[in-house]
């Protein structure tokens, strides 16, 4: 297919005119009925409306935890020791190494807070992920065996007007010549 | 001159996304430089011991540098980098036109909007724009910036064939799928068209009736979109249709070596990283020539009009699996498309674009 005669490398220009024109013949034998394309289309917009539901994923949930993990990493127990008063700094790292006692155990009780609220966020977001998959599933076995419920009768139909054309047939057989 | 840093920053950093991963290849280079680190607004649990919360940026003032690596706009990034001293170079990877998401998911659309202003608020800020393909290259000169630097540094399509694949998995395979399947991987998004992919698979199995089955690789991060392919697949009944989810760069491999073609029906790609690694695995690849898919495929794949539908793509794939010779060629282009991405290391030229703009 689309093989340069001289060289025997693949022509794609070549190649992509042959599907074009394979598209074009199937069309034409019907083999892609007119307007294929856009009933495929209107057949997946049709699920796409169907699916939207407005509803509140974990997506949202997933990035109020990771704000709740960047305050945790932020939180910080050390005291500013600047100052803008000629040997205050030294005034300021003496007061600031007093208080750092307590506000150091503070940031660490803080920070501990933070992450276990993070863990508690995850379990929750862990729990309504979990519960969607598993309602996904249950309701996913109930479509399949709607369908294939919906194949036996389809078989069931077919047979049915098996047996009609057979009957019929029989009956032509065994009808008496007029 | 003294460089406190040559530093990256991301909006979100993951395991297996594409900016983050050449994000991970470029520190590596950079540290040749000076010091290097990765900060993101937002990081996936299993990125924390790599990528750094970007409130953890030092002050590095006029002598520190901080690449921007663009894909989604949040102003708190923007603030934050409009606030900052250091030397703004930005990489552009590319926004997703806010068009694919408005109907579905408004919010989303919303951010990708902002990408774009954003990316025209930083150009006054900007020292040196770079960008990953000749595609994005012009979208960034269409919002004002010049001498844009096509790099696309850190990009590595070989490397999965480096990777040990999962033993198991290539087993399950050739069990589930016998007839051969065809592979398509990405985030499994509105604006990746996954859905012409499946009516394409519907018309392989049903009108040419060939046994190919789909396996769609990609974190689903639209539940909602996610949900109504699922129900395409099963309203068209296509058989042996799988969705992964994100997965391992050993499964990754798995699949490349198993699949029988490599698809994409993307309506917009800055880059498109997965049609390259397929061909590193001498896989065929179909694509719609969409954004950067001709430019990145470069001739070595069956590059369709953006316009094709599932018509055309199922005579692509179908026109593949049938025909050995048209296999071999396409196997061969490809594995000299990527050995001709990988002859010269991009990060190399991105390296001399950071000395440049230090002026070392």
């Amino acid at each position: 297919m689309g093989a340069d005669r001289d060289t025997g490398a693949i022509d794609i220009d070549q190649i992509m005119t042959t599907l074009q024109r394979r598209v074009a013949e199937r069309r034409a034998n019907g083999d892609y009925p007119p307007g294929l394309e856009r009933q495929l289309e209107a057949e997946f917009e049709a699920i796409m409306r169907s699916v939207h539901r407005h509803e509140v994923g974990t997506e949202q949930l997933a990035a109020l935890i990771t704000g709740v993990e960047r305050s945790v990493d932020a939180v910080d127990g050390a005291a500013d020791s600047s100052s803008r008063i000629p040997g205050g700094g030294a005034v300021h790292a003496t007061a600031a190494r007093l208080v750092q006692r307590h506000t150091g155990r503070l940031a660490d009780t803080v920070r501990a807070l933070g992450t276990d609220i993070g863990s508690a966020l995850h379990e929750i977001q862990r729990l309504l992920d979990q519960q969607r998959v598993a309602d996904e599933r249950q309701l996913r076995q109930v479509v399949h065996s709607l369908f294939d419920r919906i194949a036996v009768l389809d078989h069931l139909a077919e047979t049915v007007l098996a047996l009609e054309q057979r009957v019929s047939a029989l009956e032509q057989v065994d009808a008496p010549a007029s | 001159m003294r460089l406190l840093g040559f530093h990256q920053i991301l909006v979100g950093a993951a395991p297996g996304d594409a900016i983050t991963s050449m994000a991970l290849a470029l520190r590596t280079a950079l540290r040749a430089l000076g010091p290097s680190e990765i900060y993101a607004l937002h990081r996936a649990p299993e990125m924390l011991g790599e990528v750094f919360p970007l409130e953890h940026l030092p002050e590095l003032g006029r002598d520190g540098v901080i690449v921007y690596h663009s894909s989604y706009g949040e102003p708190a990034m923007t603030q934050f980098l409009l606030a900052r001293e250091e030397r703004l170079v930005v990489a552009y990877h590319n926004v997703t036109p806010a068009s694919f998401y408005l109907q579905h998911a408004p919010a989303f659309a919303a951010g990708l909007e902002w990408g774009r202003r954003e990316v025209e608020l930083l150009r006054s800020r900007a020292v040196a724009a770079v960008a990953d393909s000749h595609f994005n290259a012009d979208e960034l000169a269409g919002m004002g910036y010049t001498d844009v630097r096509v790099v696309p540094a850190g990009l590595r399509p070989g490397r999965l064939t480096q990777v040990i694949p999962d033993g198991l998995l290539g087993a399950q395979l050739r069990a589930e799928q016998p007839g051969g399947f065809v592979l398509s991987v990405s985030q499994v998004l509105p604006h990746k068209r996954f859905e012409l992919l499946i009516e394409a698979m519907h018309l392989v199995q049903w009108v040419h009736e060939r046994p190919l089955g789909l396996v769609v690789v990609g974190n689903q991060r639209m539940p909602e979109y996610a949900e109504a392919l699922h129900g395409l697949a099963v309203q068209l009944n296509v058989r042996n249709v799988r969705f992964t989810g994100a997965i391992s760069d050993r499964g990754l491999s798995a699949y490349y070596r198993s699949a029988e073609v490599f698809a994409t029906t993307s309506a917009h790609e800055g880059l498109a990283v997965p049609p390259l690694e397929a061909m590193s695995f001498g896989l065929p690849v179909v694509a719609t020539g969409c954004g950067a898919l001709g430019e990145t495929i470069a001739g070595a794949g069956l590059v369709l009009p953006p316009s094709a539908g599932p018509e055309l793509i199922s005579e692509a794939i179908v026109a593949i699996h049938d025909d050995a010779r048209l296999r071999h060629d396409l196997s061969v282009r490809g594995f000299e498309r990527v050995a001709e991405v990988e002859a010269h290391d991009p990060s190399d030229a991105f390296l001399a674009l950071m000395c440049e703009v230090v002026g070392r």
